[in-house]
């Protein structure tokens, strides 16, 4: 077994690259983990060879997809450079920079995913009786999967403001369900060979392009108010709750991402403020990369790629007990150095972005950062992604124009996903 | 030119479809290069299509592993969602290449069969000439039986150049008489000690139809 000075190593290491990966859009924490699995030899190596090796590099893996649902609200705050997981808190957190409040967003954001993992570590036990034998939760969750989905999109569409917006919601949520049933079969190729998903540029013209244009179009943006590092932040039970509970029911679900726990986390929650909705979709985040390294252990299964990586690295002994099995510990234990760290990065970024953000005008950064996401969406996807951002920028200008929710977009994952269950 | 709200909505609108229709075309008719086996190396990181048979197969949690050959050439092919395929499927897939653990392999975006193992019957000729390609293969032979025992029969071509014995299980009850021209569903094994091929029922899909 690893010491622990070395786990702590690990664990600071895996942050700092979950700090990169989430600073950076388009480039997703899976890609450094596989890029860390096809090193893993040589790392283990460095650190102690043999089986402790390897476990101190999944270790590092779950570090890094840890810190990274804490960093990158800063991009989608300053930078309107959503990923998939961050596409809903783009508008809140956008709307919170023009007053601003860009710091709040980003200190909101931070202490929704702390709190959720605290929250996760005390629903750990419970959720491992429920999903583990002897209730076996899981395989019953399974079934339900598609009609879980259809709910929620049905939910969200009716409870528009009136049945002309629900026709309309319906519309851009077909249209929007359309366009990610094609994005499937577009080849994707990277000039670099870097890799890619057509899911950045689709999900950056959704919800990035139609912010970003409109923030080209505006004026100034106010000072942003950057409170002190170590004051005190503030998020509420139900948000928080909430959050951990969609996060913790798409952890167990096969091609379900966090991107739909935050749909599932608004479901019903049209009353809220900005405030609790950024807190919210960032502990879903948060939460989902959490309890996807419980169900890692409990069920066997792989929720995510980061998950698929960490399964390849070390022997995965079922959690059947009440206690986790020793590599579970260490992981969690490595989770929560991360999210410590994750916490204090996080707002430490946000306070110096919140002081730089206004040196430019910001049509002009807007600007910039479009020409930025331009060029990222050029490096890893080529012009099929340059093509894909602009046929989602235009789907996503329709959804704003007739004044529906932005989350009737997000048809763009759901649909795909019902289909493929119900195929 | 001032464009009013509504208007707006119907150019988007008109756009979106348009953009829809293009990728649609695009996924038609741009299809990523399709390589040989032994060619994947040289498009690490690059998205391809390989074509191939289906020569092993199996699942780890959600994902399946598939190994598919062409020639002497063999290559994994890594499923992330799963697959439904059989040994002996010749089927296309299309995804990135990569190298993991020293071997090349390829992450699948789509497996798609052409053919599936059972769908066409070959002769026995053509598997007496290309065995290679079939080894640890399901094939669909048709021929004539020769020999018959209780736990096998020997299958020929009808100038009874090639010949290949077929073992079952005792438990199967063979209508199949002597001379009878027959289609056989097996799996092609090579047993090293006796340096000779067999066609093995032993799948649930496998089994002996009696064709005349």
């Amino acid at each position: 077994m690893p010491g622990l000075l070395l786990l702590a190593g690990c664990a600071l290491l895996g942050a700092a690259i979950g700090c990169l990966t989430g600073l950076i859009p388009g480039l997703h924490v899976n890609t450094m983990a596989l890029l860390l699995l096809s090193l893993s030899g040589v790392l283990a190596g460095v650190l102690g060879g043999g089986a402790g090796g390897l476990l101190l590099v999944a270790v590092t893996v779950a570090a890094a997809s840890m810190v990274h649902t804490f960093v990158n609200i800063i991009p989608a705050t300053f930078l309107g450079a959503p990923e998939e997981d961050t596409a809903l808190v783009l508008l809140p957190a956008h709307v919170l920079l023009r007053e601003g409040r860009g710091y709040e967003a980003v200190r909101l954001s931070a202490a929704g995913s702390a709190a959720a993992v605290g929250l996760g570590f005390l629903l750990l036990i419970p959720f491992r009786l429920l999903m583990g034998p002897p209730l076996n939760g899981y395989s019953l969750m399974i079934d339900v999967v598609p009609w879980v989905l259809v709910a929620v999109a049905l939910v969200m569409v009716g409870t528009e403001k009136s049945p002309r917006h629900v026709a309309l919601a319906a519309g851009v949520f077909l249209l929007a369900g359309i366009y990610g049933l094609l994005l499937d079969a577009v080849p994707v190729s990277s000039p670099f060979n870097l890799p890619g998903s057509l899911l950045f540029p689709a999900l950056v013209g959704l919800f990035g392009v139609p912010t970003l244009l409109h923030a080209m179009r505006s004026g100034p943006l106010p000072e942003q108010q950057a409170g002190e590092v170590g004051a005190e932040v503030e998020c509420g039970l139900p948000e928080t709750g909430r959050g951990v509970l969609a996060g913790s029911l798409v952890s167990v679900l096969p091609g379900v991402t966090a991107a739909v726990g935050t749909i599932l986390a608004l479901t019903g929650s049209k009353t809220w403020s900005r405030e609790r909705v950024v807190v919210a979709l960032s502990a879903v985040n948060t939460a989902t990369a959490f309890f996807v390294l419980a169900v890692l252990f409990i069920t066997g299964q792989a929720r995510s790629g980061t998950a698929m990586v960490m399964r390849e690295l070390v022997a995965v002994e079922t959690w059947s007990g009440m206690l986790p099995p020793p590599a579970c510990c260490l992981a969690l234990a490595a989770v929560m150095v991360a999210a410590v760290v994750g916490f204090y990065v996080t707002l430490y970024l946000g306070r110096w972005a919140a002081s730089r953000v206004t040196a430019l005008p910001y049509p002009l950064l807007a600007t910039a950062s479009l020409a930025f996401i331009l060029l990222l969406v050029v490096l890893f996807t080529f012009w099929q992604g340059v093509l894909v951002l602009l046929v989602g920028a235009v789907v996503g200008l329709l959804c704003l124009e007739v004044r529906v929710r932005r989350s009737a977009l997000m048809g763009v994952l759901m649909v795909p996903i019902v289909v493929s269950y119900l195929a | 030119m001032d464009v009013s709200g509504t208007n707006k909505r119907y150019v988007y609108l008109a756009a979106a479809l348009a953009g829809l229709a293009g990728l649609y075309a695009l996924g038609c008719y741009v299809q990523p290069p399709q390589v040989g086996i032994t060619d994947v190396q040289e498009h690490e990181g690059e998205t391809v299509s390989v074509v191939g048979r289906v020569v092993d197969a199996y699942q780890t949690g959600e994902a399946s592993i598939i190994t598919i050959c062409r020639g002497d050439a063999r290559l994994m092919v890594f499923v992330p969602g799963g697959c439904a395929v059989h040994y002996g499927d010749q089927v296309e897939v299309e995804g990135t290449v990569q190298r993991y653990q020293g071997r090349w392999e390829i992450v699948a975006d789509r497996v798609e069969t052409l053919r599936s193992w059972d769908a066409v019957s070959i002769p026995l000729w053509e598997l007496a000439s290309h065995y290679n390609d079939y080894v640890d293969t399901n094939v669909n032979v048709t021929g004539y039986i020769s020999r018959l025992y209780d736990s096998s029969f020997y299958l020929t071509d009808v100038q009874q150049q090639y010949s290949v014995q077929v073992r079952h299980p005792r438990s199967i009850n063979l209508s199949a008489r002597r001379h009878d021209q027959v289609a056989v569903r097996a799996r092609l094994t090579y047993t090293p000690d006796t340096m000779s091929l067999y066609l093995d029922i032993c799948e649930e899909a496998h089994g002996v139809t009696v064709l005349g």
